[in-house]
């Protein structure tokens, strides 16, 4: 079993354990899953600030309505499908007040890049920075339904049920919606993917 | 095979979705055709840059006011209130679904259908026709030789005597009042 698969087994109890009134297990649920909210949402939205803002709400919505989660074991798509409503409303908001606006999407991915940045080697650093400027860039601007299939998966580490189970669709929709989303990918960091697949031993 | 198929299947070789008779179509095809084998590697290069991306991470500060705001909805009355009410409030957010509602919907009918005949406007009443002048002909001249005012409820009935302008017969009359009888020549 690995790390991950003992952590999800450990869902129900850590549920249990917070309805039951423990003051330490709700901090626990906090630490375990928070950088999997704020992640998500600050991938979907390419902005810090309101991913935090997220953050919150979606915490305040667990703690609200954790005895309304019916499968404590699937614990991790529920909080995914919270985070997921929260972004896309977010998300609709921000397209009508800025209706017509247009934004150099390389800025917004700069000043708001969600990663931290590495340390050693500068002209490494450099790189990678760099890489992760277009990996960001690219990401950005696929499509909302296809981006939150590939981070749900390739950065989160989602299964294919829980994210049928977080965005709320069944298996079929979710292995298309992700071959697509990551071809589209592919093709938007073409040369930057064949230099690695060179460079790969 | 064609290319396509193994484009999508890429997708779920790359992740162990596919099906152990996949996974040998797929590898036999990527032995005989270099774009597919390139596209994969790509592909694998890909997800390998996406996983190695690192997490995002919260400021103290803003961990702080996230505790100190749960903190508070557990004291507050509106917070106890709302763990209170939110299991209770499941069949509510089921109805404000789109499936929920077509469903009430489908029930609401269903509930309200023994009743529909309630809903039904009333038997209109059979009309009467309004009061027509019966014309008999005859023939001399043109000249009323009788005002008469009654009522038949003989459908078949007409004057004695009566006839078209052509010496046909006169129309069935199906009149209930009448009030005079012109004679024309």
């Amino acid at each position: 079993m690995t790390e991950r698969d003992a952590a999800l087994g450990d869902d129900a109890g850590l549920v249990a354990r917070v309805l039951e009134g423990e003051a330490e297990a709700f901090q626990e649920l906090f630490s375990r899953y928070h950088r999997l909210v704020l992640g998500l949402a600050a991938r979907l939205l390419n902005d810090r600030d309101e991913a935090a803002d997220i953050c919150q709400e979606v915490f305040l919505t667990v703690h609200r309505r954790l005895a309304t989660l019916r499968e404590p074991d699937k614990l991790r798509a529920w909080l995914c499908r919270i985070t997921l409503t929260r972004v896309y409303n977010a998300e609709r908001s921000f397209r009508r007040r800025f209706r017509g606006f247009s934004i150099s999407l390389d800025d917004t991915v700069s000043r708001s890049t969600p990663y931290q940045g590495s340390h050693g080697d500068p002209e490494r650093a450099l790189v990678a920075a760099e890489m992760r400027r277009r990996l960001d860039a690219a990401l950005a601007a696929l499509p909302l339904n296809y981006r939150t299939v590939v981070v749900l998966r390739d950065i989160e580490g989602l299964s294919y049920d829980e994210i049928a189970e977080a965005i709320d669709k069944n298996l079929g929709t979710v292995k298309s919606r992700l071959a697509r989303g990551r071809e589209i990918l592919r093709r938007s960091l073409h040369d930057l993917v064949r230099s690695g697949r060179e460079t790969k031993p | 095979m064609s290319c396509r198929y193994f484009k999508t299947l890429s997708s779920d070789v790359l992740d162990g979705q596919a099906s152990p008779a996949e996974m040998l179509l797929f590898d036999r095809h990527r032995s005989e055709c270099t774009a597919c084998d390139a596209r994969h590697q790509e592909l694998l290069v890909m997800t390998g840059l996406l996983r190695s991306s690192t997490a995002p991470t919260l400021d103290p500060e803003r961990e702080d006011v996230i505790f100190s705001s749960l903190d508070r909805d557990a004291v507050s009355f509106v917070g106890a209130l709302r763990r209170v009410l939110s299991p209770l409030a499941a069949p509510f957010r089921f109805l404000a679904s789109s499936s929920g509602s077509t469903f009430a919907l489908f029930v609401a009918i269903g509930l309200l259908w023994p009743h529909t005949g309630a809903l039904a406007p009333d038997p209109v009443a059979a009309v009467e026709p309004a009061p027509t002048v019966l014309t008999v002909w005859e023939s001399k001249a043109d000249r009323i030789v009788a005002s008469v005012a009654g009522t038949s409820t003989d459908d078949s009935w007409s004057p004695p005597g009566a006839a078209g302008p052509d010496g046909g017969d006169a129309p069935a009359v199906r009149i209930f009042l009448f009030e005079r009888i012109v004679v024309r020549g």
